[in-house]
């Protein structure tokens, strides 16, 4: 048996080699600026993802279900495992989030938000549910009918799929003092007054700079990344 | 007229999740009301998406994917139906309140001013609540350790030259001492959360803060 496992290893490679390809193909949607980790592969792209949770709404296929829990779990992980949960913990949360998926996928609209955006929302408030042990208030599609004016803001909508890129493209270039304090943020659950404490930076400091993030955001989602 | 949003941070901590219960009920009720934030809070939501896919991806334990598959033939614990509609309580705030608008048990605190304390956990940092102030009354003048968000639900107040009306969020910091005023012409019913406790200042002052803290 020892002799098959070098054999093992090497069919491995080959297979792994025959797969580079396709794997490092330019992702679809913009976003081949963004810089991989070494030990991360690059993701499906944007949109394929969203026909996974398409198909998983639609007839609950399992092999889609599959192809996004290796995509999304490890990352949940690392999400709940930034946030200071114990990896205990982070598992069991990262394994609910992944069950909503599966059973929340037939209400995904890829016209709200993308898939990595639609787990992002999932992973968070799975996390206040199981971990912070708080309700999160939202406002959904129930809440309709207490809109005044739907009409004119949703002209400023732009469609799901390129403001999620935009985003990205804009998180990657924004000033490394700015990106700091949105992983801050969005990483150690720090409010504003609690990053000042943590960084010793003046409150109005840290306000400014998520102004000036801010402004970056809207210009990119406005069509200027620069 | 100017309308008056939730600040860009406290937006951002609402989709970070970092925000505490009490004023994500606050920016929730907002964005039922309001489609211009809705369409910020989902940029926020992109931009968290955004950085879970530039996260590196950790190791799951070995048996995590079994486990997943294992559950996903598993009951669905129930979905909670939707509150039924109210025309002051939108569909978030709603859900807390537990009644309509009009079953509200109000608790008067005198000079025109009524309250009802929402019951959310978090009580010891946050006061929670709903104010209905009569008609052209002030609400009394007052101070705070922490920040203080006051969303509009029906009528309007005056606060020095700024004016607010249903669905406008007004923010005061801790700097802040203000006597806002409700509109001419009916009640003003707000939702009022108020980090840490009020300072009463005026002859009352110091009473009012003895019985209200």
């Amino acid at each position: 048996m020892t002799v098959i496992r070098p054999l093992d290893g090497c069919v491995s490679s080959i297979v792994i080699a025959l797969a580079l390809p396709t794997l490092v193909r330019p992702r679809r949607f913009g976003a081949n600026r963004l810089m991989q980790r070494p030990d991360s592969r690059p993701v499906e792209g944007a949109r394929e993802l969203d026909e996974l949770v398409l198909k998983v709404g639609r007839s609950r296929d399992r092999e889609a279900f599959i192809s996004l829990y290796k995509h999304f779990a490890p990352r949940v992980k690392a999400y709940l495992l930034r946030l200071g949960a114990d990896d205990a913990t982070a598992e069991e949360a990262t394994q609910e989030t992944m069950l909503s998926l599966w059973r929340r996928a037939d209400s995904f609209d890829p016209s709200q938000a993308g898939a990595g955006t639609w787990v992002f929302t999932i992973a968070r408030n799975r996390r206040i549910d199981l971990i912070r042990r708080e309700r999160r208030p939202e406002a959904d599609e129930s809440a309709a009918e207490n809109i005044p004016d739907p009409a004119e803001p949703a002209d400023q909508a732009i469609a799901a799929a390129e403001r999620d890129k935009r985003v990205r493209v804009a998180l990657e270039v924004l000033p490394r003092e700015q990106a700091a304090l949105i992983e801050m943020a969005y990483y150690q659950d720090l409010t504003q007054t609690a990053i000042a404490a943590k960084t010793g930076l003046p409150l109005g400091t840290v306000k400014s700079r998520f102004r000036l993030a801010f402004a970056r955001l809207r210009r990119a989602l406005e069509g200027d990344p620069s | 007229m100017k309308r008056h949003h939730p600040s860009p941070e406290v937006l951002m901590s609402y989709a970070a999740g970092s925000l505490p219960e009490a004023p994500s009920l606050l920016v929730a009720t907002h964005l039922a009301i309001c489609p211009e934030c809705r369409v910020r809070a989902g940029e926020l939501d992109a931009l968290g998406g955004a950085m879970l896919e530039n996260l590196s991806p950790t190791k799951m334990e070995a048996d995590a994917f079994d486990r997943v598959m294992a559950r996903l033939d598993e009951p669905e614990p129930p979905r909670a139906p939707p509150p039924p509609a109210d025309p002051v309580l939108p569909a978030p705030l709603r859900a807390y309140v537990g009644r309509g608008f009009d079953a509200i048990a109000w608790k008067k605190l005198g000079r025109g001013v009524e309250e009802y304390r929402l019951p959310i956990p978090d009580a010891d940092s946050y006061m929670t609540r709903l104010l209905r102030v009569a008609d052209d009354r002030e609400i009394p003048t007052h101070g705070h350790d922490g920040d203080e968000l006051t969303l509009v639900l029906a009528g309007g107040f005056r606060d020095g030259e700024d004016s607010y009306v249903r669905g406008d969020v007004a923010s005061a910091d801790p700097t802040v001492s203000h006597s806002p005023v409700a509109d001419k012409g009916g009640e003003c019913i707000c939702l009022v959360v108020t980090e840490g406790k009020l300072r009463f200042s005026g002859l009352f002052g110091p009473l009012l803060t003895y019985f209200r803290g």
